[in-house]
């Protein structure tokens, strides 16, 4: 132990030197390769864009249960809502003008990302705005949503995205995947989602609740997207193609519509990172050197080690006489920590008697991670971005 | 939606990845320093 330990300490600086030297004669012998601070290309540079240069856009497709309370909400930020009914075959585009929509009825099942670009182009949002806040049917955004993200559309600002809070009623309060899902999106958001925004490495954003120049739109939308989860290959155009900064703005806030059931929170889960993975796939994430590749690259090292230390914890403590119940103790002490931050800053008490299912739902996650995996691997593009959604609650006694 | 929302950055895989990062981003910057610090010197001597 001790001889490694001197090995390690000579050797790891050995490293470092010899690489400086090597990077001092990379600079001395190809000065032209080495981007000089002042020589840096700058991002794209926007004009500034007013609340009445924005609107918002909903596809939805048999969407009547929630879409009234979806247009209100967007309304409510004070400005024009548009509508894109995906051949609904309920009340959803009657629903959608009575709450003072603008209109579109297809009548043949496109899919959410076909139709939203029908629905830009027919509209002409690309001519009348600078920004468009694109929303899910079941999403409610608070009044001041398209205001915050406005304040974080800076000059070199292409995305803004909302944040996520799970729409948690009285009636469900003992459901555990929506107890799961709300502590999840605190957890992410406030770790990854703002560390990612600091440095402009945002891998996933909310495809539900996020605001978009319209140049971009321009760009993204005519493609059909290769995965199926359509936002996913819009940010990684945007990083690839250099589109704009992609930010996180905390105080939009909007309530999202969350599965119920086990088989809908696998579904969705699944579908999320099979998306994901085929984005690793189809974008060649960690064949460049740049720094989202990097950041990238570090985060898939961190989904290995999350996959391999749940059970490998659970192995090890088992396996060192204290049994299996001790094993699913120890991991409960460390996600207890986080889970007690979450209620409180959540004011959701409650939170904390969920510990053991979110255990188990964390070792449960693992296995849609591989999954999903190898999904990717066996169908790294899909034809058709098109999918269902689980079902969604009424927003009436909330 | 998409992605990794629905796992929690919590335990030692975090802490892990976090030093990782940081030690390799603190020498890529080293290097890139080092790198540019040779190409002044080159463009100052050409000069």
């Amino acid at each position: 132990m001790t001889r490694a330990l001197l090995i390690l300490s000579i050797a790891i600086p050995a490293f470092v030197l010899v690489s400086v030297i090597a990077a001092i004669a990379y600079g001395w012998l190809r000065p032209d390769k080495v981007r000089q601070r002042e020589a840096a290309p700058a991002a794209p540079r926007f004009e500034p864009v007013e609340l009445s240069n924005t609107a918002v856009l909903i596809a939805c497709r048999n969407g009547e249960a929630t879409i009234a309370d979806a247009v209100a909400a967007a309304k409510a930020n004070g400005v024009e809502v548009y509508v894109v009914s995906d051949a609904s075959t309920d009340g959803t585009a009657a629903r959608a003008t009575a709450a003072g929509a603008h209109v579109l009825a297809l009548t043949e099942n496109v899919g959410k990302p076909e139709a939203l670009k029908i629905a830009y182009q027919r509209f002409g949002l690309s001519w009348l705005y600078d920004a468009v806040t694109i929303l899910d049917d079941d999403v409610t955004i608070e009044p001041g949503f398209v205001a915050e993200a406005l304040a974080l559309l800076d000059d070199d600002v292409a995305i803004v995205v909302g944040k996520n809070v799970t729409l948690w009623p009285e009636a469900r309060r003992w459901n555990v995947w929506l107890a799961k899902r709300a502590y999840s999106y605190w957890n992410y958001q406030v770790i990854v989602r703002r560390l990612q925004s600091a440095f402009n490495v945002m891998n996933c954003i909310s495809g539900s609740n996020s605001m978009y120049r319209t140049t971009l739109l321009d760009e993204v939308l005519p493609v059909a997207p290769p995965y199926i989860v359509d936002d996913t290959y819009w940010v990684l155009e945007t990083h690839r193609r250099g589109l704009g900064k992609v930010v996180y703005a905390p105080r939009a806030v909007a309530w999202l519509q969350d599965p119920t059931t086990l088989r809908d929170w696998y579904k969705q889960n699944l579908r999320w990172l099979w998306g994901t993975f085929q984005g690793i796939i189809g974008h060649r994430v960690g064949r460049q050197a740049s720094r989202f590749d990097f950041a990238y690259v570090l985060l898939m090292f961190h989904w290995l080690l999350y996959v391999l230390n749940g059970p490998l914890t659970v192995w090890l403590v088992a396996s060192a006489g204290l049994g299996f119940g001790r094993a699913l103790a120890w991991l409960a002490a460390g996600q207890l920590i986080w889970l007690s931050i979450a209620a409180w800053r959540l004011r959701l008490p409650r939170l904390v008697l969920f510990l053991p299912a979110i255990v188990v739902l964390d070792l449960l996650y693992r296995v849609i991670m591989v999954h999903a995996l190898v999904k990717a691997i066996r169908q790294p593009t899909v034809e058709r971005c098109v999918w269902t959604s689980p079902p969604r609650l009424s927003l009436e006694g909330r | 939606m998409s992605a990794d929302q629905d796992l929690p950055v919590t335990g030692a895989s975090a802490a892990v990845t976090g030093m990782l990062g940081g030690a390799l981003a603190a020498l890529g910057a080293l290097l890139v320093a080092a790198a540019q610090w040779g190409a002044r010197l080159r463009n100052r001597t050409a000069a």
